[in-house]
């Protein structure tokens, strides 16, 4: 069994290792960095810690993300803070600057079995193959687990 | 290898032998980070108490408690950080002693500044470049014992080893007393190598002939470094060095020294930075590359941003500096002007000048760095993150790679540096040149010493009366020629709508010399032929990249256009005064430096007031402008010195000052000032010295 952070990129269910999350937070005052990709929103001060924010929405192809009342940053743990549990829970290596994504909404914590995940299919809506680690179907809607190294890729 | 050096350390730190546990350097490295965050949570506590403080008896106490040990907690933690650099000199009586043997000369070695600190990332990185160095001088500079003999120099050559502090910064001298460097041979070899042209190497100075050693593989040899033998060149010691935010410097007496300057940050992590902002946004720039800060307003006359071959220049006293808007190469949207006033950042990479245009200039703060993300790594303009005292990222701008993506040309625009310099390259015929062309292959140029500024003009605003024609310009007419109706040339065969009026510097009524497009400013090396083509009003001629280029002669033109005003020209070139400024801040040094001789006096520096005393002894100045608060000698020694000696009774002098009590003045008038100034009231005092020097003329 593996415990999922889900949350929603407008109305995508995405889902993430809730290992690999760090924290979440609604900080929502970055500093944006002129002349680097339009897909990342800034940086900002995480107790000493300079994140990098993407904006999930805008790397899948799709318009900034608005901020309103649920939007939240989803931190993920950097590889040294993730030396001791990668290995055993297949967590993959994302590089050692703090990263983290602007999201819409965050959803429950699911727990599912590995072994229902499906490997992706061509793509899912407007969400191109390469983002898409795999896709579980919940009750009434689809998740997709993403591909953490590849939404953070320049 | 490693227990050689502990015994070594132990050696000279037998007096202070502290007790001392392994710490790990993450763990400090974390301590940091938290002290930073304690910091920014003091501020925000302070901030937040402001108003409490009358209500709460004691708060006020217990915040300046808090806010003191916070200060003190940072800074030992920061030490902690520091080691000194004792810690690589001592591993180098033991290279040298096994360097003497091996080459069989005699060498005494000394070490000096053994206690100076510098930060942990620094001293490990020193070894290195420090040894090649030093294998240099050993091998290649000290000659052997007999060849000493007959020189007649101390048969035991010297080299020392000596660190200290200066400027902010950690300074490490390597000196020797060997044969020196012979520029004639450096140049040969560059030459050869094709580091360098032929055509270049004229353009050199001494002191950067000497400095190619450090480019290229100008040079390689054999030295022991920490990781055994290996193939060097003196390119990687600066290479090395640079890394670690330092810069070398190579100079030499022939035949008799070599001296090695090398200077160095004292710590990485914490940098002196000034904040700027760009539509709103906070960025740091290293105070390392800041040179000076321009600020022009729009309706200043006498400095303005130009274009050349269409890049924007400021004429900055000899210099025409390349300019970047930062906004433009972080390719942001264009800000919107919020008042009058254009601010520059004037920054220096290697050899290289450009003025950065920002919106804001902030203080200065002392930042810590942080390292930039690797997602942003390919924009080459950000260095580093630092977290801004309000909790807020900044990114930390990177002065070489702003130039590179601005893609500035200094080729053309090589500086003509200081007084010294100038005067080497006079001699060796290089010239900073204006090329402008005034009808299709037609060539001229002007010495941009001569040239004041050039305005863009259109035909339409050309008033002609008589014979004469004259433009509008800084709300006075100026009289205008054209080339053509004095010198041997044709005219242009069509009128053209937008034309340039060059005017030159230095003559009291100017005229402006009409062309038609201004081509490049170059710095090159002629030599102008006076015999092919003789006409008033004409130096000479010169073929530059085989173009027919005529030097015209801007006085003997005034001369042929209005003889009357000739005469106004001489006087004022005979009166210039000569002036001592004696300033240790360089910022303001060049600043003040920059005003005195915008109103016209011959300005010669002394750093500080013993500087100033040696200077104002060997020459004569008509007056003294004098910092008051200076190291090694201040002001008021200065003056009172001066005074003693009756020579200089009744030079004026002027007291400048950021102090403004009572006190200081009157400290200042009996110490021998006669007038007393604020710092950076241009217009006053400059007024100031006029009456002082007209004053002053009378008693005499």
């Amino acid at each position: 069994m593996i415990q999922l952070t889900t949350f929603y990129v407008q109305d995508t269910l995405f889902g993430i290792n809730i290992l690999q999350v760090k924290e979440i937070n609604n900080q929502m005052k970055y500093t944006p960095v002129p002349d680097s990709a339009d897909y990342i929103k800034g940086l900002f001060n995480l107790r000493g810690q300079i994140i990098t924010i993407f904006d999930l929405a805008k790397r899948l192809g799709r318009e900034d993300t608005m901020i309103g009342d649920k939007t939240r940053n989803l931190i993920l743990k950097t590889d040294q803070e993730t030396t001791l549990i990668r290995e055993q829970f297949d967590i993959p290596e994302i590089g050692n600057d703090a990263v983290g994504f602007i999201i819409d909404k965050i959803g429950d914590v699911i727990e599912i079995d590995e072994e229902m995940i499906q490997s992706a299919p061509a793509n899912v809506g407007d969400i191109s193959k390469e983002f898409i680690k795999g896709v579980f179907e919940l009750k009434d809607e689809l998740l997709i687990i993403l591909n953490v190294n590849e939404a953070i890729k320049i | 290898m490693l227990n050689e050096n502990k015994k070594n350390d132990n050696e000279l730190n037998l007096e202070n032998q502290n007790e001392t546990i392994r710490v790990n350097l993450n763990l400090l490295d974390e301590l940091m980070v938290y002290a930073g965050e304690l910091v920014l949570a003091r501020n925000q506590l302070m901030r937040l108490t402001t108003d409490l403080i009358k209500q709460i008896p004691g708060l006020s106490s217990v915040l300046q408690d808090v806010n003191l040990t916070t200060s003190i907690l940072q800074e030992k933690i920061m030490n902690t950080r520091m080691q000194p650099i004792s810690m690589v000199f001592s591993k180098f009586p033991r290279l040298v002693r096994d360097l003497q043997l091996k080459t069989n000369k005699k060498i005494r070695f000394d070490t000096s500044g053994n206690d100076v600190n510098l930060d942990k990332s620094v001293i490990e990185n020193l070894y290195n470049p420090l040894a090649i160095l030093v294998y240099y001088l050993i091998n290649y500079d000290l000659e052997s014992s007999q060849d000493r003999i007959k020189q007649g120099k101390d048969e035991t050559a010297h080299i020392t080893l000596k660190a200290y502090h200066e400027g902010g910064k950690v300074n490490v001298d390597i000196n020797s007393d060997g044969l020196g460097l012979n520029p004639k041979i450096i140049i040969k070899k560059a030459i050869e190598n094709g580091i360098i042209s032929e055509n270049e190497s004229h353009r050199l100075s001494k002191k950067e002939t000497i400095n190619l050693l450090f480019t290229n593989d100008f040079f390689t040899f054999n030295a022991k470094l920490e990781e055994g033998d290996k193939e060097v060149s003196l390119q990687e010691a600066r290479i090395i060095l640079e890394k670690i935010g330092g810069t070398v410097n190579l100079d030499s007496e022939t035949g008799k020294s070599t001296y090695i300057n090398i200077k160095l940050p004292l710590t990485l992590v914490i940098i002196p930075s000034i904040i700027i902002t760009v539509n709103k946004l906070n960025f740091a720039i290293p105070q390392v590359s800041l040179q000076e800060i321009v600020r022009i307003r729009k309706d200043d006359p006498e400095q303005k941003i130009e274009n050349v071959n269409g890049a924007p220049v400021l004429r900055l006293r000899n210099k025409l500096l390349p300019i970047l808007y930062l906004w433009k190469v972080l390719n942001m949207k264009e800000p919107k002007a919020f008042d009058d006033t254009t601010r520059i950042l004037v920054l220096r990479h290697d050899d290289n000048e450009f003025g950065l245009v920002v919106d804001e200039i902030f203080d200065h703060e002392e930042i810590v760095v942080k390292t930039i993300p690797n997602f942003f790594k390919d924009t080459l303009c950000y260095s580093g993150t630092t977290i801004m005292g309000d909790g807020s990222v900044a990114l930390i701008l990177d002065v070489n790679g702003l130039s590179k993506k601005g893609k500035l040309n200094f080729v053309g625009l090589k500086e003509q540096v200081t007084v010294e310099e100038s005067e080497e390259k006079i001699q060796q015929d290089i010239q900073n040149l204006l090329l402008f062309e005034n009808d299709k292959d037609q060539f001229f140029a002007l010495n941009l010493d001569l040239i004041k500024r050039i305005e863009k003009v259109n035909t339409k605003d050309i008033d002609k009366v008589g014979q004469k024609e004259y433009i509008e310009h800084e709300g006075k007419s100026l009289t205008v020629i054209r080339l053509e109706n004095f010198l041997p040339i044709s005219a242009p065969a069509d009128e053209q709508e937008n034309l340039y009026v060059i005017i030159p510097k230095a003559v009291e009524n100017p005229i402006g010399i009409i062309t038609r497009k201004i081509v490049d400013s170059i710095s090159v090396n002629i030599k102008i032929d006076t015999e092919s083509i003789i006409s008033r009003g004409l130096i000479g001629s010169s073929l530059i990249d085989d173009k027919l280029v005529l030097f015209p002669d801007i006085y003997e033109l005034i001369e042929l256009a209005e003889p009357e005003k000739m005469q106004l020209y001489k006087i004022k070139n005979e009166k210039r005064r000569k002036m001592l400024l004696v300033e240790d801040t360089p910022f303001f040094r060049s600043l003040e430096k920059n005003y005195f001789e915008s109103a016209g006096y011959d300005v010669e520096i002394a750093i500080d007031g013993m500087d100033g005393y040696k200077k104002a002894m060997s020459k004569d100045y008509d007056i003294f402008v004098v910092d008051l608060v200076m190291p090694r000698m201040d002001g008021y020694q200065f003056i009172e010195n001066i005074r003693k000696n009756d020579k200089f009774k009744n030079i004026p002098a002027l007291a400048l000052t950021t102090l403004t009590s009572e006190e200081s003045k009157e400290k200042a008038f009996k110490a021998g000032f006669n007038a007393y100034e604020i710092k950076l009231h241009k217009e006053k005092l400059i007024s100031v010295i006029k009456n002082l020097l007209n004053t002053q003329g009378r008693t005499e």
